[in-house]
């Protein structure tokens, strides 16, 4: 789990957890001034030691000092070391023995464990050095576990001498190895307090070692270690790759992986249980018609119809207007109806069959099990003769019949003798009650449905004709028609088939937005609303169009080309004032002639190339420069085949694309031009 | 496969109800309800009902309102066989409503021409329609492109007996 964050001013109680905001700073991971090369601080000399500035062998400082002839002295690092519980150290430190006698003095390094309280738990003590045979420093070495319960440890070097002896020992070079916490792992703080208490508006200095406590305004926080247990899950059963072949009969195993099913069945199989459909729920039991009596399950257990004092039966039969066969069953607060065609009785209902008993009995009868509904006060129930209802007087059960039903009983009647088993609710957001008569008769007519898109046409060119898709209802569609706007002129619709047909001769150009309604033999109908644009600017191929005077920029204009192949030629005629002519095919410029004329041809004091840069310029087009017409161009001669200065350009068409375009850039005042774009010619395209 | 329902509603004067008839173009199976709404099943089709619904949809999308009437048998308003004069009428309800009345009961066909009014005519002057008849029956017609109930309904007549 994870614990709340502390929180400035916030009242704890006792033994709440936190963790901190700011964690505090790691401890230590080596110990401090263990060299002494610091001089005597954060050293803690106990018996007759002392700091010295003694220098062995080797130029190791050996600043622990016991003098001759005093029994035992030491010293203690002040580093804590924290180190998690079950993990080791390692403290290693040298001893000089000078010259002292072999055993006559000894040192060795210490570990010293202490709890959160500061309380000493444990002291691991290492090898003892007891001889330095030629002046030589050697290590003690002490490998040391964490036990239970301590927060912390500090390391040191413990120096012993037998009393008589007059020589000094030294030690030092303090040095520590293994596995430190830096900070305990899973860190936290728990108030310890006696009373419930707010904590300060800042942080408190939050101590890093276990155990250790700190004061925070009315709150007192102890460093733990929380503890966590985690769980995995593994599954103990699962099923198999693929579907196992189940079996079919009652009992019968399959192994599906690691688990094997058993084939139960989904009915109650107690053969007491009558399984007829008059069933209604009541007291914790399932009551259920079966002709002369009612039978009831166990309480609570539906699959149960036999256990003795428990589940057993209503004798309707052997009481008042119990002749008939039982026919229906309701509620009616918390009562038990039971209906059979001639009447009904009302029985108390109770967990324990000893409580049940007749209340009442009317002969007001139905056969209609699913007819019945609490409403409100009333219980509404279908007759013979319609809907009546039982209401309740007043505090006794006293049952009179009603007659709401009576403004719609000959309607109700009217679908009693030819309709299935009726249906009632009763819907209480509606303060309503429902009685439905299902009964066969013809679905509702599905009405016929319309769609497509017609394309464009073109001017005094025969249109491509569609159909569009037209899909039946219930019954035959008779006919299509246009119910609003209109086709294009010169277009036909063919009213039994939906179809625009072929061949017809657009006579206008412009867009043409019409509805369509396609109607059945019922008289159902849907509509399509559509827009056809008969093009303006659609010429055949091989013929010539001509311009002269003002400014043509561009004129554009479409060509049939036609679905065949081949060759297709560009004648063009231009003079001195500058044209370009373009062709467009299947979206690409096939055909581009650039500006033809007279570049140097000087009109009005300028010639036409310095005309056509600054139109360029002034329209933010780019530069151009004119390519020289044909000089054998005769003035006035507009005539493509007789004029000997006709210019000429072609494409190969390899698709079946019918219309080209044709644009002719004449930006000068004053142009002329002739253009006719040839129908492809098989024999040129493919020789 | 249709479902014929009758709705009983219950109002809030005590046992008075009212039914009503629809025809669903749709078998309903089962019925659950679920919050305060109800569903109907059909097959595989789950339908919840409307309350808010206006309309019949004769056609899938195309929803039609239909016209509520409001119906009184020829009352006598008083003594029988004595005309009585009738000079306006005052209605409670929501929704617009039409309101033509029957001046001859041996005529079933014989109203004057409905005459739409607000919904609630109550403030301001009566609406005027004089008449005399020795019975009346009014008729209320909604025209159903708003929901409409009807709530009362006040004749303003003058007994022509002589000493009445």
């Amino acid at each position: 789990m994870a614990y709340p964050v502390w929180q400035p001013g916030t009242l704890y109680q006792p033994g709440d957890i936190v963790v901190p905001i700011t964690a505090p700073s790691p401890t230590a991971t080596a110990v401090e001034n263990g060299d002494f090369s610091a001089g005597a601080s954060n050293w803690d000399f106990t018996g007759a030691a002392f700091y010295s500035t003694h220098v062995s062998k080797g130029g190791w400082r050996t600043a622990v000092e016991l003098p001759g002839n005093q029994p035992s002295g030491g010293a203690l690092n002040q580093t804590k070391l924290v180190v998690p519980v079950g993990k080791k150290i390692t403290a290693t430190c040298l001893i000089d023995q000078g010259a002292s006698i072999a055993g006559a003095t000894r040192g060795w390094v210490e570990v010293h464990w202490f709890s959160g309280t500061d309380v000493l738990l444990r002291v691991d003590k290492g090898n003892q050095v007891d001889s330095g045979a030629g002046g030589a420093v050697h290590p003690s070495t002490c490998e040391s576990t964490c036990p239970e319960g301590a927060a912390y440890c500090r390391a040191g070097i413990e120096l012993w001498s037998v009393a008589d002896h007059n020589h000094a020992v030294w030690g030092g070079n303090l040095q520590v190895d293994g596995t430190f916490a830096g900070l305990p792992s899973d860190l936290a703080y728990k108030a310890v307090q006696p009373e419930s208490g707010f904590s300060d508006a800042s942080e408190p200095a939050w101590p890093p070692v276990l155990g250790q406590q700190v004061v925070d305004n009315e709150v007192t926080w102890e460093a733990i270690a929380s503890t966590r247990v985690v769980w995995a899950a593994e599954p103990l059963y699962v099923s198999g790759d693929t579907e196992p072949e189940w079996p079919e009969e009652e009992g019968g195993m399959v192994k599906d992986g690691t688990v094997t099913l058993r084939a139960v069945s989904r009915r109650v199989e107690d053969p007491n249980c009558p399984n007829t459909k008059i069933v209604a729920i009541a007291a914790s039991k399932v009551f259920c018609g079966d002709d002369d009596i009612v039978r009831y399950s166990a309480t609570v257990n539906p699959l149960d119809w036999s256990t003795d004092n428990d589940a057993g039966y209503l004798p309707t039969g052997l009481q008042n207007y119990g002749a008939n066969p039982v026919t229906a069953m309701g509620l009616y607060r918390g009562n038990l109806i039971v209906f059979n065609a001639e009447a009904f009785q009302l029985w108390q209902v109770d967990e324990e069959p000893a409580s049940m008993a007749l209340l009442d009995a009317l002969p007001m009868g139905s056969t209609h099990h699913h007819a019945i509904a609490p409403v409100s006060n009333d219980l509404l129930f279908l007759a013979s003769q319609g809907v009546r209802t039982l209401g309740i007087a007043a505090s006794s059960t006293n049952f009179q019949a009603g007659d709401v039903g009576m403004p719609v009983d000959p309607l109700v009647q009217g679908r009693m003798e030819n309709s299935v088993e009726p249906a009632a609710l009763y819907y209480p957001a509606m303060g309503q009650y429902w009685l439905m008569f299902p009964h066969a008769g013809a679905p509702p007519a599905v009405p016929p449905q319309i769609s497509g898109q017609a394309p464009d046409g073109e001017y005094d060119f025969p249109y491509d004709g569609y159909a569009y898709t037209l899909t039946a209802g219930t019954a035959p569609i008779v006919r299509v028609s246009v119910v609003d706007g209109s086709l294009p002129p010169g277009l036909t619709l063919d009213r039994g088939t939906g179809t625009l047909e072929a061949g017809g001769v657009p006579t206008a150009p412009g867009s043409y937005q019409f509805v369509l309604r396609v109607e059945d033999a019922n008289g159902l109908y849907a509509d399509l609303a559509d827009e056809i644009h008969i093009g303006a600017g659609a010429i055949a191929c091989g013929v010539s169009s001509a311009y002269s005077g003002g400014q043509s920029f561009p004129t554009e204009f479409e060509v049939v080309l036609g679905t065949g192949t081949g060759t297709v030629t560009l004648d063009y005629l231009t003079g001195q004032n500058p044209d370009r002519f373009v062709v467009t095919f299947d979206g690409v410029d096939v055909i581009d002639t650039g500006y033809v004329g007279d570049p140097d041809y000087i009109e009005g004091g300028q010639t036409y190339q310095q005309k056509l840069d600054a139109y360029m310029l002034a329209h933010g087009l780019p530069q151009e420069d004119i390519n020289m017409f044909n000089p054998a161009y005769v003035e006035g001669d507009t005539n493509l085949d007789t004029n000997p200065g006709t210019m000429h350009a072609s494409f190969v068409k390899s698709s079946p694309t019918s219309m080209a375009t044709v644009k002719i850039y004449g930006p000068l005042p004053g142009t002329g031009w002739s253009a006719r774009l040839g129908c492809p010619n098989a024999d040129e395209g493919n020789p | 496969m249709t479902t014929h329902a009758f709705i009983y509603s219950m109002t809030r004067i005590g046992q008075v109800g009212a039914w009503s008839r629809y025809e669903f173009p749709f078998d309903v199976d089962d019925w659950t309800i679920a919050g305060d709404a109800l569903y109907l099943r059909s097959g595989d089709h789950i339908h919840r009902v409307d309350p808010e619904a206006l309309g019949d949809e004769v056609a899938p999308g195309e929803v039609q309102p239909f016209p509520g009437l409001v119906q009184w048998p020829w009352l006598d308003f008083g003594q029988p066989g004595v005309t009585k004069m009738l000079y306006g009428f005052d209605v409670v309800g929501e929704g617009a409503v039409s309101v033509s009345l029957g001046i001859d009961q041996r005529s079933a066909g014989l109203f004057t021409p409905p005459y739409t009014v607000p919904a609630d005519t109550v403030p301001g002057n009566v609406i005027p329609m004089p008449l005399a008849a020795p019975s009346l029956s009014v008729r209320l017609t909604y025209d159903g492109t708003q929901a409409w109930q009807w709530n009362a309904l006040g004749l303003y007549l003058q007994d022509l007996r002589g000493m009445s």
